[in-house]
């Protein structure tokens, strides 16, 4: 599906963290994966707080004389299968991290640039990126 | 005040909204209604009353009465008044965005941004302390001190437009309360329903009785409001011959006004303009709103060989744009305002051809599944058009761009100038020279610079020229502030 509008992309974004925070959520308190359970956790808010923030800086920035159509920007290419199974190794869940990660962090860095008519909320999706591609450092670590 | 709604019959089972009169929401006693229709689904949403000559004189006496006790009511108190009204705006937002979307048609995004330039201006005029402070001097002769203070003068009203129901009353009224006036709403019959929420939230933030007040009706009702000798000022938001008929009443009766008139704002494409980063900026700027603002892009004019290739490229975007209904998220222009505004659309489609501009884009035809019967016109592109042309010359209000050419910048102001109106004009350009030229020359009160939209931020004039605004002072920033008060110098000396 095309994301055609700055609303449409906002709500794609609060899906994806929705779905992180879950994801996050459910890994940490799985006895699986006790070794990385508090990097889970801290993630896991991490996203729960982007979310919010989005949220309040979306509805202070949005200005009807800044908008802009948007064009050629599908969600197809940022969705990824991001359930967490109690059937997952702690390997499993880490590669499925990492998979998730990388995959909002080519989402943040792309959709920033679609909404950049609306400077104060693409600045964060700027953020945003950075802030992903360092969870996926960490996660790394953990490999 | 642009008033096209048919007649609603009496015995309909739609609710009819109410008036808002020194603290309490009040039937109108009049029987006379119209409806209100979502212009993408036709639904009727609820029935706005024409009230009475009576009601209006009610609503001003108690707006009288109330300004006594209000005008000595701290500036630091009444800006506390707008801080409890913006958190209940913010609480709010979203239902208000919503309300618009139904009863314009523009887009939820195009709502939203709506409501948050309203709370802006709220946030600005909460700041009146400072913004309402006189100035004086000592010793300006031997022993002689001089003061100038800021006063409030009485009862304000504004009539605003259809197009902006939520944002454009909030240029005048939190600033005429703030300066410790009391006031007076007449909204557009066509778009009441954003403005009866808002006077909710005003309700529930408790300003005492009779500070604000809302009478729903139609041109009857301003005229009322016009005649009213005890109204100080008017603030006017609508068409040219509107604003020249209100400025020309108000004043006749001693009354402040400024009359914000049509417009027919041009965008000049500079040969240097990078095409990919200005091209989706005149999407907004001419389809935005479904072109129903007065500082929507009107007459694209593309300045020496940058002229096909900005064509080809306006057509490939312009027809990309999905048309609908606006609660939609991945709609990106909804209908026209009413039935009458797409007929008038139409027409002037009709009138171009005729005088001989090319339809390289048509939109007359454009069906949207599931909403066959609303008032949708898709994006409509007119090549070859001249300045002087119908279309070319005057406000469309609708999605239609006229390309124009223009050999050089000169020509391009030329063009811009021969025009009545002088409300916005906008260069698109990174060639300094060019802009600051552009900037200095054009006789337009709101300039854009690669901004396809002028559009002041709460703390500066929204301005207008030409036959764009009637009047001195204009709504927001410090002009609202001079148009709300009155000066009085004291010139003191002790034995």
């Amino acid at each position: 599906m095309e994301l055609k509008t700055f609303s449409a992309v906002l709500r794609f974004t609060f899906q994806l963290e929705d779905q992180t925070t879950k994801f996050y959520q459910e890994a940490s308190s799985s006895d699986k994966c006790g070794g990385a359970s508090q990097l889970f956790a801290g993630l896991a808010e991490s996203s729960r707080k982007r979310r919010h923030a989005l949220e309040k800086a979306a509805r202070e920035s949005v200005d009807h004389s800044l908008l802009e159509p948007i064009s050629g920007f599908f969600e197809e290419n940022y969705v990824t299968s991001t359930a967490f199974s109690e059937t997952m190794s702690y390997a499993e869940a880490l590669a499925a991290a990492n998979g998730l990660e990388e995959r909002m962090q080519k989402f943040y860095l792309e959709a920033g640039e679609k909404i950049s008519f609306i400077l104060g909320v693409s600045r964060l999706y700027k953020r945003y990126t950075q802030e992903r591609a360092k969870a996926l450092a960490s996660l790394q670590s953990l490999s | 005040m642009g008033q096209s709604t048919k007649l609603a019959p009496a015995d309909t089972n739609v609710a009819v909204i109410k008036n808002y009169v020194n603290g309490e929401w009040v039937p109108s006693r009049s029987t006379r209604t119209l409806d209100v229709v979502n212009p993408a689904t036709t639904e009727v949403l609820a029935r706005v009353p024409i009230s009475t000559r009576e009601e209006v004189e009610e609503a001003v006496q108690y707006a009288k009465q109330a300004y006594e006790d209000w005008r000595e009511t701290p500036p630091l108190t009444r800006a506390r008044y707008l801080f409890t009204l913006k958190n209940l705006m913010e609480e709010h937002f979203e239902e208000v965005s919503r309300i618009l979307v139904q009863e314009h048609g523009k887009t939820i995004d195009e709502g939203r941004g709506e409501v948050r330039r309203a709370i802006e201006c709220v946030e600005h005029a909460a700041g009146i302390p400072t913004l309402m402070m006189g100035y004086g001097l000592e010793n300006v002769a031997p022993g002689l001190d001089e003061d100038c203070l800021l006063q409030p003068l009485g009862v304000f009203c504004c009539l605003p437009p259809s197009n902006f129901p939520a944002m454009i009353p909030f240029w005048f009224i939190p600033y005429a309360v703030s300066c410790g006036n009391t006031y007076v709403v007449k909204p557009s019959s066509e778009v009441p329903l954003s403005m009866n929420k808002l006077f909710e939230l005003i309700h529930e933030a408790d300003f005492p009785p009779g500070v604000m007040n809302l009478v729903n009706g139609t041109r009857e009702v301003a005229d009322v409001l016009l005649e009213s000798k005890d109204i100080k000022g008017v603030s006017f938001v609508g068409s040219t011959p509107v604003a020249k008929y209100v400025y020309s009443k108000a004043t006749s009766t001693g009354k402040r006004a400024q009359c914000q008139g049509g417009a027919k704002n041009f965008l000049v494409v500079m040969p240097d303009a990078p095409l990919d980063k200005i091209v989706p900026t005149i999407m907004n700027s001419v389809y935005g709103c479904t072109g129903q603002r007065c500082l929507a892009g009107a007459n694209v004019v593309g300045v020496g060989d940058v002229y096909e290739p900005l064509k080809q490229k306006l057509v490939e975007a312009a027809k990309a744009i999905k048309v609908g209904y606006g609660m939609d998220e991945s709609v990106q222009m909804g209908p026209l305002r009413s039935k009458q505004a797409k007929e008038k659309v139409l027409s002037y489609v009709e009138t171009g051809l005729e005088e001989g501009a090319k339809l390289i884009l048509d939109g007359r035809n454009l069906k949207v599944d599931g909403y066959e019967d609303g008032y949708f016109v898709g994006p409509t592109i007119f090549d070859n058009v001249g300045p002087k042309m119908k279309i070319g010359s005057e406000e469309i209000f609708g999605p239609v761009m006229c390309l124009m050419r223009a050999k050089d910048l000169d020509e391009a102001l030329d063009m811009i100038h021969q025009n009545p109106h002088g409300n916005a004009a906008s260069i698109f350009t990174q060639n300094g020279k060019w802009a600051r030229e552009f900037k200095h020359c054009v006789q337009a009160g709101n300039v854009g610079i690669n901004i396809g939209i002028a559009a002041p931020v709460a703390y500066f004039p929204f301005s207008g020229w030409k036959d764009s605004f009637f009047g001195d002072l204009h709504g927001q920033g410090f002009d609202a502030i001079n148009f709300f008060t009155e000066r009085k110098v004291v010139i003191s000396r002790w034995f």
